[in-house]
């Protein structure tokens, strides 16, 4: 991809940020608690382990897969974790729960990844099953019970700070960079799109689909590890179902952030404007007093309107496409008639 | 396609600006500071004098389903703003870590102290550790966390009564019609809920000590569908075979009596099939099904009383800086004994409550 040169290339690259931008501004003017050092080191934790989880969920959606069952397995990779700790009971409880932790999502990931990659189970419907099989699973290993009394230094590792910030905004930071640089200047960051536009063509020209794909699921699974390590530090629990409800916050930011549904399009730099945004209408509705029930259908219209502006750009661009296909094609008629 | 992202970009950038903009108008729904001007000037006498500028109280409420939170909700709203304050009420929907960045966002807004009602009686504790790290008062209103390290005051009921209760009405009941053998179903609340972990537990240690055979268990998750498919599932367990049920939360009668209708067992006392069923909590529609005759006890437990003392307490931590420790963190409120004698009693909180 080109280097982005100037302003109104990066406007015409990434939209959603000056909506983000916009956001904050507005934000600060009407609430005078909104920018503040407490309230926007709040709004940076709560956007940390969203933030994370949407670097993963980019991937697979431009890979052309889904993962609706992302919520459930960090509620499920938690509880399994936090109950290795607690097990366990040793100084090296830590660093083996973050690898149980990790590798558990990883695990989980890959189960979805396989059935949708290699065996071509349709993405919705696998992990809408799995979906319901990790919670089930986490409600059973704990009887619906939180665990508890983890290792302080595990909690612990949510309250680092460097520089008076929360060493979770840092590593949301470097999962956005990391992400982008691996679509952007990776080779596999141009199969990914490859397949996710168009799986056949990328399998025509060489491409191993089932491998690229595959592997956004296992890099998705890896983040939401990461984000399950944070919650747990947040709540100093492991609760069975303290991921289940952040699917819909995810998948929002990443539609906004200009993900396509459908693959092959999309950009984590834009996800992490749509988490800003996204996390921005949430923080401002809190700080203006908006009632739940109230921003509930507030974010869902928002969702609903990012859908069809997707949607509709698909639609104009593949109109588009058959009519310059059909302009060319006359061309080409007109001139070996002429011969 | 370029056209089209524009005038997709402008539509969000308005519809966000807008919706931001018309949500920090005067009317906020769910925050006080619209009546600010009429209240103010008549805060009524009360142990915390209303200072000159409004004392900001969160309400954080884990659940908001059943009247008994209703009740809850609306006993500390009333009293904050009687006493000329003001308050900001979140509702998490029984999700833990949406309780949690509720609350950082309360905090942020300059609440001075958070009542909270928990959906997770252990992941709260974070939530008051968060609080105390940043001098904000941490007040838990009917569940309360095991660990009370960072919590300054905890309002609830006593478990152990409310489930003894219970479990003498079973017997009382069994007496008076002439049941010999008490066979019942116990329905169990949240898992994650100190309260329903302390009333089953309770309720199977009286069992335990009165010859009351606990047949089936139900766990609800206080919610309403997973209690009636269940409850069918118990049934059919027992083979039908059971003659009384203790409810962690009287909010149970209503699906026990669809099932029972659709059986065609839904039936007043003295008919033939009558189930004991005891509950706790004391809320409207349950004593109504106490009035008819179908069901026989609810514990009453003053979930609007509970509200106004938190509300109190808070504005009593906040302005005169008091401090609860030891013993004195916890304080318990009587529950007592409703049946159909009694159930019209106008003192029952359930019978002045309109939602």
């Amino acid at each position: 991809m080109k280097a982005i040169t100037s302003v109104s290339a990066w406007i015409r690259r990434y939209p959603i940020s000056i909506v983000a931008i916009a956001a904050v501004i507005a934000a600060s003017i009407f609430e005078p608690t909104f920018f503040t050092p407490l309230n926007l080191t709040a709004l940076g934790v709560q956007l940390s382990y969203i933030g994370i989880c949407t670097t993963g969920l980019a991937f697979i959606l431009i890979g052309g897969g889904m993962d609706l069952s992302l919520g459930t397995a960090i509620s499920a990779i938690s509880v399994i974790s936090g109950m290795q700790m607690v097990a366990m009971k040793s100084d090296l409880s830590t660093p083996i729960g973050v690898i149980t932790i990790l590798a558990a999502g990883v695990l989980l990931s890959a189960v979805n990844g396989y059935f949708v990659a290699y065996v071509k189970v349709n993405a919705f419907m696998m992990t809408l099953i799995t979906q319901f099989l990790f919670k089930g699973l986490a409600l059973i290993l704990t009887n619906s019970n939180s665990v508890t009394g983890l290792p302080e230094s595990f909690i612990g590792l949510y309250h680092i700070t460097v520089l008076g910030v929360p060493l979770s905004i840092f590593i949301m930071l470097a999962f956005f960079i990391v992400g982008q640089l691996i679509l952007s200047k990776t080779s596999y960051g141009r199969k990914l799109f490859a397949v996710g536009s168009n799986e056949k063509a990328a399998r025509l020209v060489g491409i191993s689909t089932n491998a690229v794909l595959f592997k956004a699921f296992l890099f998705g699974g890896l983040c939401n590890g990461v984000a399950a390590i944070i919650l747990i530090g947040k709540l100093s629990v492991a609760n069975p179902i303290m991921g289940n409800d952040l699917f819909l916050d995810i998948i929002s930011a990443a539609v906004i952030g200009g993900c396509s549904l459908f693959g092959g399009k999309g950009s984590v730099i834009g996800a992490a404007f749509g988490v800003l945004l996204f996390g921005l209408i949430t923080n401002a509705l809190d700080l203006f007093g908006v009632s739940y029930q109230d921003q509930r259908w507030i974010k869902g219209l928002i969702i609903l309107i990012a859908i069809a502006i997707d949607t509709i750009s698909g639609m104009l661009s593949a109109r588009k496409m058959l009519k310059f296909s059909s302009t060319e094609d006359k061309k080409a008629h007109a001139e070996t008639a002429k011969m | 396609m370029k056209k089209a992202t524009k005038v997709a970009v402008s539509m969000l950038c308005v519809l966000a600006i807008v919706l931001l903009a018309a949500c920090g108008a005067p009317a906020a729904p769910a925050s006080s500071s619209a009546a600010a001007p009429a209240s103010s000037a008549a805060a009524p006498a009360s142990s915390a004098a209303a200072p000159a500028e409004k004392i900001k109280i969160g309400v954080s409420m884990g659940a908001s389903q059943s009247t008994f939170c209703q009740g809850l909700q609306d006993g500390a709203t009333k009293k904050i703003e009687a006493l000329g304050g003001e308050y900001v009420l979140s509702l998490a929907d029984n999700d833990p870590t949406r309780q949690a960045s509720q609350i950082e966002d309360m905090v942020s807004k300059g609440c001075k102290a958070v009542i909270c009602f928990a959906a997770d009686t252990d992941a709260i504790t974070a939530s008051a550790k968060y609080c105390k790290d940043k001098g904000v008062a941490f007040i838990e209103a009917s569940r309360i966390s095991p660990d009370m390290t960072n919590i300054d005051l905890a309002l609830g009921f006593d478990n152990k009564q409310q489930a003894t209760i219970c479990g003498e009405a079973i017997v009382a009941g069994a007496k008076e019609v002439g049941y010999s053998e008490i066979k019942c179903i116990e329905f169990v609340g949240s898992l994650t809920d100190q309260n329903a972990i302390e009333r089953q537990k309770y309720f199977e240690e009286f069992a335990a000590a009165n010859n009351i055979k606990i047949v089936a268990t139900v766990l609800t998750e206080w919610d309403a569908e997973k209690a009636v498919a269940r409850y069918k599932d118990a049934i059919t367990a027992v083979n039908d075979d059971y003659n009384a049920m203790y409810c962690a939360s009287d909010f149970l009668f209503t699906p026990i009596m669809s099932v029972l209708t659709e059986k065609g067992q839904w039936v007043k006392k003295g008919e033939q099939g009558w189930k004991i069923i005891v509950g706790i909590d004391g809320a409207p529609d349950a004593l109504q099904k106490i009035r008819d005759g179908y069901c026989y006890m609810d514990a009453n437990t003053d979930v609007m009383q509970l509200g106004n003392a938190a509300a109190e307490k808070a504005f009593d931590i906040i302005t005169n800086g008091t401090k609860y420790e030891g013993d004195k963190k916890t304080v318990m409120i009587d529950a007592q004994s409703i049946t159909a004698a009694n159930a019209s009693d106008p003192s029952i909180w359930g019978n002045n409550y309109k939602a």
